[in-house]
Formats: structure tokens, sequence, C-alpha cells
């Protein structure tokens, strides 16, 4: 019953799923995220994510990029930090290690429910599966340390 | 799809955002989904997109009926409402508004030659407007195509229509009277055919024309020359007709020498003389020149055929072509007659009639390959009744020699038997001599004489019958 009528987006490919997703990000934004579509590519979102309030990353706005491949939503969407970022489960190129991008991926799982995972991940990150492993050494070993290291990145890297 | 009011979420597919199409339960942990959704979901992993719980194509069975008809019912919007369909109606009723209801469907014209596709709305308009729609003629009444109609009007035999040359206004199924009588119709002149190039006016024709028009004048000629051509023509065809038949015999005589020609093989002779003809037929027999009396017939019956040639029947046809066919049958029957006769001749040879003598010197008639096949057949036929008589006389010659001379040496063995008889008497005479000169001197001889006697004594056997003059032989 999938009907065949145009959306207004330009992308005829787009599933509706995309569409509904984009169109209820743009009006009813997660608090602290957002995210915006490209142009000229509707699988091409542009996202900043907000440092959660009592977390060494508080203050900053992290911009990541996250594309949804063409098998979305039975494949995770592919989802990179640009902004640098001070945190063990994250890596200099900005890669997440989060399990809902890799093998814990569901197809009821959304945008916004990814983003929103991010967000919760910088609030506790988790040394015991790290991928930066300097970092991940930094957090156990000097806790404190580590967490100064984070805000002076962030307030180095994420502030506007 | 458009919904007209926001669904319950409850009805809400996880995977594609949407209320539920076709919704199907997983059996395990009893989540609904679409079931084009979760059929691919678990393809690519197969657990509960929800609870992450193990599942199976096989767990998945249809939702309750219920939630279908939730679904179903719900009130959507046509889904040509860009077009300018407002209608809404339930879900369950999309496909049949739109095959048959919606007006802003794109359907085919009824007319079959047309091929356009009108919004069904605006059927109506399109049949009153379609080139191919039927319309009735309003002068005959015919029913024809609307995109037809202009043709048919300038054919329509109800139409009137207008002489280019006077200008009068007639029905144009009067048209071809009209062109008859009409008097400023142009015509050709009736010469036209024999190469009068004029044309104008009826009116002038007769009047003018006919007057002065060159072939007018001797139409007479014409007439008398046409019937002398169409008879000439006429008699061209029955001509190239009888050449085609001779032609086709021409064809069947060559494969038949040619078979001849096979048959004989070494025998085949081609002439390099042949009869003097101007027709290549003769050529193409390559008949031998004989001195048979058909040949000159021959001769003389071309020349009377030939010079009635301008009449030729079929019947003079077949008497031309007469000659030839017994030709080669005469030919063949003299070829296998005279060559044995003069080969037979000229060699000299082998007859039982010839004298003894001349046996030895007559060898058997050579193949002679300048003959026909059955001349040296018959040749050496001959050849072969000739030895075998010659062959047959000098045994019974051998016979009567032998027995002459077995006659002749018994009588010599007798004569021979004679003089032998004579010739042991006389040695009996001498040896009774000598016996008796022996016995004449007395003792001298020694005393085995008596035995000496018996050896001398003759045996019975060689006795001659008694002699006068020898009783001397018992002392």
């Amino acid at each position: 019953m999938d009907s065949k009528v145009g959306p207004p987006w330009q992308d005829m490919a787009l599933p509706k799923r995309i569409i509904k997703e984009t169109e209820r990000l743009v009006a009813d934004p997660a608090p602290g995220i957002t995210a915006a579509p490209h142009e000229d590519n509707l699988r091409y979102f542009d996202v900043t994510i907000q440092g959660p309030d009592g977390s060494p990353f508080q203050q900053g706005v992290f911009h990541l990029e996250l594309f949804l491949p063409e098998e979305y939503p039975m494949s995770p969407p592919k989802v990179r930090f640009l902004t640098k970022i001070y945190h063990p489960n994250i890596d200099k190129l900005g890669r997440i290690c989060l399990d809902i991008l890799k093998d814990k991926w569901s197809p009821a799982l959304q945008i916004r429910t990814v983003l929103l995972s991010i967000q919760a991940l910088l609030s506790a990150p988790n040394p015991d599966d790290p991928l930066a492993t300097d970092v991940a050494k930094h957090y156990k070993e000097d806790e404190k340390d580590a967490q100064r290291v984070s805000r002076e990145w962030t307030e180095k890297y994420a502030s506007n | 799809m458009d919904y007209v009011e926001q669904p319950n979420s409850n009805l809400i597919c996880c995977i594609c955002h949407a209320p539920f199409t076709n919704p199907t339960t997983a059996r395990t942990c009893l989540h609904t989904f679409c079931r084009d959704c979760i059929t691919t979901a678990v393809q690519h992993s197969p657990q509960c997109p929800i609870d992450r719980s193990s599942l199976s194509l096989d767990d998945l069975s249809p939702a309750n009926p219920i939630v279908k008809h939730l679904v179903d019912e719900l009130i959507i919007e046509c889904p040509n409402r860009a077009s300018g369909c407002t209608q809404t109606f339930q879900r369950q009723l999309l496909s049949t508004h739109v095959k048959d209801t919606c007006p802003y469907v794109e359907i085919p014209c009824s007319e079959e030659q047309c091929d356009k596709l009108i919004l069904r709305k605006d059927v109506g308009k399109h049949q009153d407007a379609c080139v191919y729609r039927s319309t009735q003629c309003d002068g005959c009444g015919a029913i024809i195509k609307y995109s037809d109609l202009s043709t048919h009007n300038s054919d329509c035999p109800s139409k009137s229509a207008t002489c280019s040359f006077c200008f009068e206004e007639f029905p144009r199924s009067q048209s071809h009277e009209h062109a008859a009588t009409c008097l400023d119709y142009e015509i050709p002149c009736t010469q036209a055919n024999n190469g009068c190039s004029w044309a104008g006016p009826r009116r002038q024709f007769s009047d003018e024309h006919v007057l002065s028009c060159p072939y007018e004048a001797i139409k007479g000629f014409f007439s008398i020359n046409n019937s002398q051509l169409s008879l000439l023509n006429t008699e061209n065809a029955t001509l190239r007709q009888q050449v085609y038949t001779l032609e086709s015999a021409i064809q069947t005589m060559r494969r038949d020498i040619q078979t001849f020609r096979n048959i004989l093989g070494p025998w085949y002779r081609s002439h390099s003389q042949t009869p003097i003809d101007h027709l290549s037929i003769d050529h193409l027999f390559s008949a031998p020149p004989g001195p048979s009396p058909s040949s000159s017939r021959t001769n003389q019956a071309q020349p009377s055929s030939f010079a009635d040639y301008g009449e030729v029947t079929v019947h003079n046809e077949i008497d031309a072509l007469a000659p030839y066919f017994p030709l080669t049958h005469e030919h063949a029957f003299q070829e296998s007659h005279n060559y044995p006769r003069s080969r037979r001749s000229l060699s000299g040879i082998v007859d039982p009639h010839l004298s003894q003598r001349t046996l030895p010197l007559t060898p058997v008639a050579p193949l002679n390959l300048s003959t026909s096949l059955e001349g040296s057949l018959g040749g050496l036929r001959d050849s072969i009744v000739t030895v075998s008589t010659s062959v047959d006389s000098l045994a019974r010659r051998n016979d009567i020699a032998l027995t002459n001379e077995s006659i002749r040496l018994n009588e010599e063995l007798g004569s021979l038997k004679y003089a032998i008889h004579g010739i042991r008497l006389q040695l009996h005479r001498l040896m009774m001599d000598r016996n008796a000169q022996v016995t004449g001197r007395g003792g001298e001889l020694p005393l085995g004489l008596p035995g000496n006697q018996t050896i001398f004594h003759p045996p019975i056997s060689m006795m001659a019958p008694p002699f006068p003059g020898t009783p001397g032989t018992k002392l």
C-alpha cells in the first residue's frame, strides 16, 4: 500500500520513513540536539550535540556527521564526530564505539534515538570498552585528571 | 498515502513509521509489524527489532484481525489529491476508488484507433472531440470516422460537384454523364492513338479540328494498317510458339545424343563432315553422312519447306522436322549391319569355306574402334564362329591322319615278321650244314657233343613249317 505519490522532498528514492524522521527532527528536535539534512543529499545530516550538564563536556557544542546508508533502517546509520573530543569511547578520527551503531542495531531505532544515545555516552564514558586506549587508560588511572583534559579540549575545540 | 487524522501510535509500524500494512505478529514476543517490514528485517538480522529476542520467518503469523480492521478503516486522502481529487475514504477502498470512480485517473479513449489517455472526468468532452469518433455524412447518410469526413466529402456521390469547364453544378453521381455531354469538356482528338496531339473543347473538335486534322484524313489507311498489324502480331505469336516448340525438341535431341554418346563410349565418332545444311540442327545431330536415301531426301525436303516459310503451320513444321527423326534410326541400323561386312572383306579372314592352307595365316580380326559398338560386337561374334569351325575341321583332319598312319605301321610290322622268319630258316639250314660236317669227321669231338646238340636244337616254337631239303635235321 506504499503509494507512489511524490513527497515534498526532491529525492523520489527516499523512503517515507526517512522523510517522516527528518520532518520530526526539524519540527520537534530533541533537547540539546539538532540535525539538518544536506540539500543535495537528504541522507546526509549535519548534527550538533550539546555536552550534557554535569559532564566534562558541558558547555561544548560538538559537530557530527550522520549518513543513512541505502539499507537503512535495516542497517544502522554511520555517525562520526567532526569536533575533536577527549573521550575513551571516541577516537582521534571521531569514530564512536557504541553498540547500537554496530551489532545492537535494530530497525526500530531511529536517528533521534541514536543521537540521544551518543549524548548519553558523553555523560557516561565507559573506559572498560575503549576505542581510544590511551584516553581510556588515563580515565582508569586518574579519572579527575582525565576529566580535566576533557574539559580543556571541550573549551579549546567545542566552544563556539 | 496520506491519512486524514494522525493514526493512533499503537497502529504504527516501528520499522516504516506508518500504519500497519498486512499487520503481522511475532508468535514469540507478540510484537506487530507490517509483513514486508518484518520479513526484510528478519532476513537482515534474526531478532525482534523491538526487544532483540531471536526471531525467524517461521515465527511470523498474521496479526489479530482486529488490528487489520483498525488499519483498514483509517480514513485516507485520494492519492490523486495533487491532481484535484479531494475525496477521502477508508483505506481498504483505495483500489476500488482508483479503478472505478476517481475522476483524476487517466483512462484510454474508448475508440480503438485513438491511443490518447484522458482523465476520467474529461472522457465525455473527449468523445465529442475525438478525431476517431463516428459521425454521419449529411449528404449520403453513411456512418464514417470523423477523421475520414473531409476525404468522404470530396467523394460523396450525394454532394454536388462543379464542372471545371462549363462551371455547371450537378450531383457528383452524374459527373460521368456530364463529362460525356459537356460541350466545353476538354477531349483529345479521336486520332490521338495514331499520333495527333490536339486536345480541346468538345465543341471545337467537330467544328474545326476534324477538318484540319491530318490524321483524320488518312484514317482509312490507319484502319487497314491496324488490321494488318494485328494479323502480323498474331502470326508473330504463332511463330514464336513454333520456335519455342522447336527449341524444346532440340533440347530433347541434344539430351538423347548425349545419352547415346555415353553409351557408345570410345566407339562414338563425331564426323567432321556434315551434310551441307544451313540448319544448325544437323550439327547437333552430328549424323554420319551416309549414302542413304533418307539424307538425300532431307536435302530435297528443306528448300520446299523453307520456301513456304511465310505460311508455316503446325502441320508444315512436322513435315520439316520429319526427315530428322527417321534419319538417326536409319543410320544406326546401317552402321550395325554395314560395318561388320566391310571389315570382314578388308581384313580377309576366317571363313569356314576358305581352304585349309589359309587357316594359319588368318588371325582373328583386331578390335576396330573406328566402327560402331554393335558393328564391332557383330564382327567379334563372327570371328568366334569362324574360329570354332576351324578348330572343328582341324580335329577331323587329325583323326584321319592318325588312322592312316596306324594302318601303314601295321602293314610294315607284318612284312618285318616274314622277313625275320626267312632269316631264321636260313640260319637253321646253315647250322644243320655245320652239324653234318662235324659229325662226318668222327670222334674227334669231345664227349660232351650230345649235350651241344641239344643246345643248338631250336625250340619247337621257332620251328618253321617243314622246308623241303631239311630232312637231315633228325640226324
